[in-house]
Formats: C-alpha cells, structure tokens, sequence
C-alpha cells in the first residue's frame, strides 16, 4: 500500500510537470525563464517549495532530534533571508526584460564587460549546486529504503525518483518545475502540520506533555544554541554565523535569483517576498517532529531517519506512512527539480555560451541544457551514494560558496564605484578561502563559518582592487544602472541570444 | 514629500533588520530568548523567542509593502 501510494504520487507528479511544456515558447528564455509571464500563486510556491527541501522535511527534525534548539538557525535565518531579494529582485527583472538574461551570471559579466567572470561564478554555482543537489537525492533514498523496510535500497529509491524528475524537468523547463513545486508546495504544508501535530499527540499525549518530559530528561536540547555533531553544546559563535552566513547567501542562490527572470512583474516578485515568511512557519511542526523523536523508544540509523523511523515503529495505517513518502518526496523533489534545472542553465549559459563563447543558436542550447540536467544529476548522484554525513551539514557547506555572490550582486545593481577585476578578485579569493576553510576547519581562528571569513576577504579585495583599478563610469556601466534604476517594468525586449 | 516618505520607510525597515538580527544571534538571542521557560502554548521559550520574531518580520515587512508606491498605486 505504502509504496503504492508512492507511485501514485511520483505519476501525478509527472503529469503535472508534463503538461505545461505545451504552453512555453521554445525559446531558451522560455526553456529556462517561462517567457517571463509567472503569476504570483506559481511564484509564491516556486520559492517556497524550492526552498523548502529534503533538508526540512527531514533534516529539520534530524537536527531537531539529535541536536535540539541547534535547528533553529533554520527558522532564525528565514526570518531575514528573502527581505534582499524585495530590492534586488525587481532590478534583475528590469534588467533581463530588457537585456534578455535568464541567469545571474549572465548579468554580472555584462554589467562589467567580463565574459571570464560569467565562467567563474558558473564554477562556484556548480560547488554549491553539487552538494545541494545530493541532499535532496540522498533524502529520497532514505524515504524509499525506510517505507519499504530496506526492500528499494536508497541508491535504487533516489535513482528511480530522481528519473521521473529528469523527465519532467528535461521536458517542461521551468514551467514543470512551476507547477510541480504548486502542487508539491500544498501537499508538504497539510502533511507537515497534520504529522507535527499527530506525532506529539499519539507518543505524549500532546506538544505540552512532550517538551514538559523533554526538560525533565533532556534539558540541554531545549536551551539554545542547543548541540554540536559530538553532543556537546554548540558555540554561540557557530550558532550566529551560521544564521548571518545564511541570511547573507539565500536570496543569490542562483536557483532562486534566476526566479526574478521568471515573474510577470516586479510587484509580483515583491508580493513574493512579503509572503514567504508564511511558508516558513512550515517549520515549526517538523521541529514538533524531530523532538517528538528524543524519548522514542529505539533509535534510526542516522538522525535524518527519525520520522520514516517512527512511522515504521508506530502502529499507524499504511496509507498514512504512504502518505508521509508521498510529502518527503515532494520536499525533496521540489527542490532537486529547481536545482538541477538551474545548474544546468548556467553552465550552459554562463559557462559555454558567456565564458567558452560557444554562441549557438537557441535549439542547440535547449538542447545542451537537457544534457547538463542529466549530467548534474548523475554527479549529485554520486555524491548522495558515496557522502555518509547529515543532510543539514551538507546543506550549511552549501551556503559558504554560495553566500560569495552577495557581495557581487550588490556591486552589480547598486554600486558605480566597482570594476569587473574587483568583484573577479573578490570573489575568486572568497570562494577559495571558504571552500579550503570548510575542508580544513581547524585552521579558522575561531569558531565560526568559513563563508564569514570567506566575505570578510571578498569584500576587501572587492574595495581595495576597484579602488587600484577605476577608470571612470563607462558608457555600459550608465545604461545598465539607469535601466536598474528606472521604475516599473521595461517593455522593449532586446534578446541577445 | 514621496521623497521624504520613502527616506522614512526605508530607514524604519532598516531599524528593523538590524533590532531583529541582534535578536536571532548572539548576544540578545542568549540573554533574552535561550531559555526553556516560560512555555507558551507547551513550547520552549527558544522557540516561541524566535518564531515570535519571524512573525514580528512579517508584519514589519507587510506594512513595508503595503504603505509602498506598489500598492498604494
């Protein structure tokens, strides 16, 4: 029954995503930005649901479970992190509306006249793209094994739902992935409050029973920061950073900075904005669900297979456990999708087309896009199988490289004072600082994450070298900010491509 | 006067990002929100503390947007 229900949902999905392939253009801007015509109710679940992924669905009660009030970073960090992208969402979108990007990259390397630096941050993305993409595969693999008690392995269970994505996104671009994340987004909300709030109930009695036993027994997980990996108390220092570095590197997660490419206008981009801290509160019951797990009577293999743990050990109808699959795999695909398919964009766009120079025509590049969805998936893939961690460790290495972007879109839309070999340096010398601190961690001086020391270089250099190298505003820098600048949507459209 | 009324919500919304930052990390996070009690509604203070604050940033942004040339257009 259980795995039933789960293919049932992996099907409808497929025709969800299936069916809007008809209505795009076959374009690369409507491949990849959905003709720029994406309303708000598509736009509202296409962030939301991007964002929330296999990491909340089932790392949010890992962590809620192993390491306490340490999860709140997620919550702390989401109450901040979308409020950037009210500003530099709709200057992006005037931007490729009348410059025709369909990438972040795209439009940094034009702003500065740097095809180099289109390749560099197609690199960086892919760094943070890997990993976050791995998670998600990884996240799908546990949910599968664990609802059929191990008979679909987990590299079996991520290869056959990641192929029905494949599918989908390969056929419908963005628009599959728009209306998969729709559909998926309401069906995580009520199968996220209908387990946050059942979990608690059937083990403890209810939310107040269950935290009063938990500050009886376990006092420590209650307290923040709550606890590191090891079990003892995690730093403040950690803690913080963790927030700031996620605050600073969520709106530009290429995924979901391309998304301002995609809507139909800037208000609905800043309507999106306003909005989304309700789809964060989604995280409340899966934090009921992790704690909901301290006291249960047997442990999972690993933290993130808390809830799949549970519901396999309760006696609960098997519907219900499908349906548990069903939502597990929504958050984990709703995020994979976007993933995969905006990875592959840029290093199509950014890399071979903006960098390499391999201009072609717009079939050619529809079609290399396709390829590079496959390709991404099949690396992540091999990430998911070889990495043993935990899914929110994966995801906060993520953010280090990613969270280099910022201070680049910044200068991009906003400053008159930056050169192209400032925010080239910055961010190659930021980049390199986070990802060798991330794999070396005890060479930090202190406690905190290698994407805050990675910035602290970034912005430096990016000041220092503009400074050292500033000719004066060019004829490029005056159109491309007075058009960042002017208010309300550009009608002429002057594709490059 | 639109000039001086934008200066105005952005500097408010400013005020905000920085009040509701210094909340959700060290050090007012861990003076004023990390304890377990009081429980509100059977959650732990450290919860309540922060998910208070996500509401607190949605109501401050709503009232951003709303008071905007989007929506008063």
């Amino acid at each position: 029954v259980v795995f039933a229900v789960a293919v049932v949902y992996l099907a409808t999905n497929l025709l969800v995503g299936l069916l809007p392939a008809r209505r795009q253009s076959k374009t690369t801007s409507g491949f990849v930005a959905g003709d720029r015509t994406l309303g708000l109710l598509v736009m509202y679940f296409i962030t939301g649901a991007t964002i929330f992924s296999a990491f909340a669905f089932l790392g949010g009660p890992g962590w809620a479970y192993s390491r306490g009030a340490a999860a709140f970073y997620i919550l702390a960090y989401g109450c901040l992190a979308f409020l950037p992208f009210y500003f530099l969402g709709p200057r992006a979108a005037r931007l490729g509306r009348k410059f025709g990007f369909v990438t972040q990259a795209e439009m940094v390397a034009e702003r500065f006249g740097m095809r180099p630096l289109a390749g560099l941050m197609a690199i960086v993305s892919v760094l943070g793209f890997v990993p976050y993409l791995a998670l998600q595969i990884e996240g799908a693999g546990y949910v599968l094994s664990s609802v059929t008690r191990g008979h679909v392995p987990a590299w079996l269970g991520g290869a056959i739902v990641y192929g029905v994505v494949l599918i989908y996104v390969s056929r419908s671009g963005v628009l599959g992935v728009g209306w998969t994340n729709t559909f998926q987004g309401i069906f995580m909300m009520i199968l996220a409050w209908g387990l946050g709030l059942y979990l608690p109930y059937a083990l403890y009695g209810g939310v107040g029973p269950m935290f009063r036993e938990i500050a009886a027994t376990r006092p420590e997980l209650l307290r923040a920061p709550g606890l590191a990996a090891d079990g003892e108390p995690w730093a403040w220092g950690e803690y913080s950073s963790a927030v700031l570095i996620s605050i600073v590197g969520f709106s530009v997660w290429p995924h979901l900075f391309m998304k301002a490419f995609t809507a139909r206008d800037d208000r609905t981009i800043r309507r999106t904005v306003v909005l989304y801290p309700t789809f964060q509160i989604f995280l409340v019951p899966l934090y009921l669900i992790g704690f909901a797990g301290v006291l249960f009577p047997s442990a999972p293999d690993t933290p993130d297979q808390i809830l799949p743990h549970m519901l396999m050990q309760m006696e609960i109808p098997a519907v219900l456990v499908g349906l548990f699959c069903a939502g597990a795999l929504a958050a984990s695909m709703s995020s994979g999708d976007a993933m995969a398919h905006a990875a592959a964009s840029i290093a199509v766009r950014d890399g071979l087309v903006e960098a390499v120079g391999l201009r072609r025509d717009e079939a050619t590049q529809r079609r290399w896009i396709r390829i590079g969805v496959l390709l991404m998936m099949i690396a992540s893939y091999l990430l998911a199988i070889a990495y043993r961690g935990d899914l929110v460790a994966l995801l906060l290495y993520a953010y280090g490289p990613i969270g280099q972007f910022a201070p680049v879109v910044f200068a991009t839309l906003y400053l008159r004072r930056v050169t192209g070999a400032g925010v080239f340096a910055g961010l190659l010398a930021g980049s390199a600082v986070t990802v060798g601190l991330g794999l070396r961690p005890d060479l930090r001086p202190w406690p905190i994450h290698a994407g805050v020391y990675g910035l602290l270089v970034n912005v430096a250099l990016l000041i220092l070298v503009s400074v050292l190298t500033w000719r004066g505003l060019t004829t490029r820098d005056r159109e491309f900010l007075r058009v960042a600048e002017s208010p309300g949507p550009e009608s002429g459209l002057e594709s490059r491509s | 006067m639109v000039a001086r009324r934008t200066a105005l919500r952005n500097a408010l919304l400013g005020l905000w990002v920085v009040v509701c930052l210094a909340a959700l990390v060290w050090p007012v996070y861990a003076k004023l929100g990390a304890s377990i009690e009081p429980r509100v509604l059977g959650l732990p203070w450290s919860l309540i503390w922060v998910v208070g604050c996500c509401c607190a940033s949605f109501v401050a942004v709503l009232l951003y947007h709303l008071t905007g040339d989007d929506e008063r257009s």
